[in-house]
């Protein structure tokens, strides 16, 4: 089925699932669109503890399915373990988790581990180090002439390995309210085939016996690093790709950005993990080179 | 066709207004391209597929076998050497809201290619975009220099998102970017060096885009500053800092800017008295 016509939207005032989030589960066998809501309402409830009001509806679009309140977001993918969570007043408060960053680190680790996700995945937890600043513009020179703190919101980042064998693309990206629920959260962390693990793992020994990726014009290898890439979190399919990963820095320094280029175990460039199932963007030009003016200032 | 082009550009561009509230313009500029006509590279061969899924987001259609609840109004697309220099310099003329692909004729422009990062940068280094336009030769846009968004400046930009290599450097930033804003809102973009440095990517302005545009009930829709904070670390090197900046009338303002401001909001342009900035490090 392709995921056009899955496009089917099922919207319904949530008052039913809502009514069954404060009873039991219905039966898994209960194969009813009802059911079903009522069963993403029991997750968002019992893996991150939200709670909808009746306002809240529920929602099926493609390959994501979930409920939305005016401030309220749970929406979870039906092709990957992947979850977001939105608590849109209490990212825009800004107030920091009371808890502070050790329990904001904790909550991420529980999270985890709510959504299924074995403790032998989990690398890395930490907080992203970062800061805010403010300034006062001279109106006359445009310059600042004072500036002072203004802290952003912290947010834990979780990354994700399986084996000794690094899962690039996947990730728990988290902050929270005042009150230690999740006031954004992406936590992505698609179930990876034993075969994909298990030719990463092939392509892990081929980089240790010196495997070399093609050269690139104007460019040097920098890192060269066996893993698992897939598709990220908002997207519309789920590729999953044993790859070497390269990245290739310019051999001058008068440019900036790294080339992050793909490769099979045969050296033979592998296309990036997907985010549409095709890749004809609209666009708003003309098929024809850019008409050559003359060189502006 | 190329009659026709500017026409419809400036269809967009004569209602801003209408058009902010609930559907910004946008274009996209991606240069990947830069070995065979400039001799500069490494080429970036993922600039264009993120251009590309941009669009997906925040236009969707038969195209990307996805639809969007809120179609944002393309103005142009261009890509490698059809990108040019002054696009995004204001200069004599109109050289930033020319009706072919100015970045200053919507009231979005994601620019996706090389920049250049200092090692280390200074309070006093420059922050850069490099295209390598239809000349053949390598073109360098000084930002804090040359490059003025917004209203008061003739254009219509409002939200200036610049993926290149290090094109917001944290210690130099008060020098580079509050002139830049003449009615621009939000502007994001990363803080680095040569040893840490952003890396080619089809996904990070993707997911940037799907966490902005608000075309998807199921997805957050986030402000620019969350969204950038968001994906702006997807494939970076350890070091390399996401960084959003935002101006307003007053500091709250700035903050709450820098903060909560979305691409839909339809706020009015801001008076730069004050400048707001944050940032978060992979």
């Amino acid at each position: 089925m392709s995921p056009r016509s899955l496009l089917c939207v099922v919207s319904m005032p949530l008052a039913v699932a809502c009514a069954s989030a404060r009873a039991p589960q219905p039966p898994a066998s209960d194969e009813s669109v009802a059911a079903y809501d009522a069963r993403n309402a029991s997750l968002a409830r019992e893996l991150f503890g939200i709670r909808f009001d009746a306002s809240a509806r529920a929602e099926s679009q493609a390959n994501f399915s979930g409920i939305h309140s005016d401030d309220l977001l749970f929406s979870r993918r039906i092709d990957s373990r992947t979850y977001f969570v939105y608590d849109k007043r209490a990212s825009q408060a800004g107030v920091e988790y009371g808890g502070g960053r050790d329990q904001l680190l904790q909550l991420a680790t529980r999270l985890l581990q709510r959504a299924g996700v074995p403790a032998s995945e989990i690398v890395q937890p930490r907080i992203l180090q970062g800061g805010g600043r403010l300034g006062a513009i001279d109106p006359r020179t445009k310059a600042i002439v004072e500036v002072k703190s203004a802290e952003g919101r912290p947010l834990a980042l979780v990354n994700r390995q399986i084996d000794g064998v690094p899962v690039f693309s996947s990730r728990l990206l988290l902050s929270a309210s005042a009150e230690g629920r999740p006031a954004f959260m992406e936590l992505h962390w698609p179930e990876i085939p034993k075969a994909a693990v298990a030719e990463a793992r092939r392509l892990q020994r081929l980089v240790r016996e010196g495997w070399k990726p093609p050269e690139q014009p104007g460019a040097r290898v920098e890192t060269v690093e066996a893993g698992i890439v897939h598709s990220p979190a908002a997207t519309w399919v789920m590729d999953i790709v044993p790859v070497i990963r390269v990245v290739y820095a310019s051999t001058s320094p008068q440019v900036g950005m790294k080339a992050l280029l793909y490769y099979d175990r045969s050296g033979i460039t592998v296309t990036p993990p997907r985010e549409f199932p095709v890749t004809a963007a609209p666009c708003a030009n003309a098929a024809k080179p850019r008409e050559q003016k003359q060189q502006k200032p | 066709m190329k009659r026709i082009l500017p026409v419809l550009s400036l269809l967009f561009v004569l209602a801003p207004a209408v058009a902010a509230a609930a559907t910004p313009s946008y274009s996209t500029g991606a240069v990947g391209s830069y070995m065979a006509n400039c001799g500069v590279g490494p080429d970036l061969p993922a600039a264009v597929p993120e251009a590309a899924n941009i669009r997906c987001w925040y236009s969707g259609g038969a195209g990307c076998g996805s639809t969007v609840a809120n179609p944002f109004p393309l103005v142009t697309s261009w890509n490698d050497g059809d990108v040019w220099g002054s696009d995004f310099r204001d200069g004599i003329g109109t050289a930033d809201t020319d009706s072919s692909g100015g970045s200053d004729l919507p009231a979005i422009y994601f620019y996706a290619g090389h920049g250049r990062c200092k090692n280390p940068p200074t309070a006093t280094s420059r922050d850069f975009i490099i295209v390598c336009g239809n000349s053949r030769k390598t073109d360098v846009t000084d930002i804090g220099a040359f490059s003025r968004w917004g209203s008061a400046s003739g254009g219509h930009l409002q939200f200036a998102f610049i993926d290149a290599s290090c094109p917001m450097d944290l210690v130099s930033i008060t020098n580079n970017w509050p002139q830049t804003f003449q009615g621009l809102h939000v502007a994001t973009g990363h803080s680095g060096d040569q040893g840490h440095d952003t890396l080619d990517s089809a996904s990070r302005g993707g997911q940037f885009a799907a966490y902005t545009s608000g075309n998807n009930a199921l997805l957050p829709q986030l402000s620019v500053g969350d969204a950038w904070m968001a994906a702006g670390l997807i494939d970076v090197d350890p070091g390399v800092c996401a960084v959003v900046i935002a101006v307003g009338a007053d500091a709250a303002e700035a903050v709450d800017r820098r903060d909560n401001e979305r691409v839909t909001d339809g706020r009015g342009d801001p008076v730069s008295n004050w400048c707001a900035w944050r940032w978060v490090c992979s």
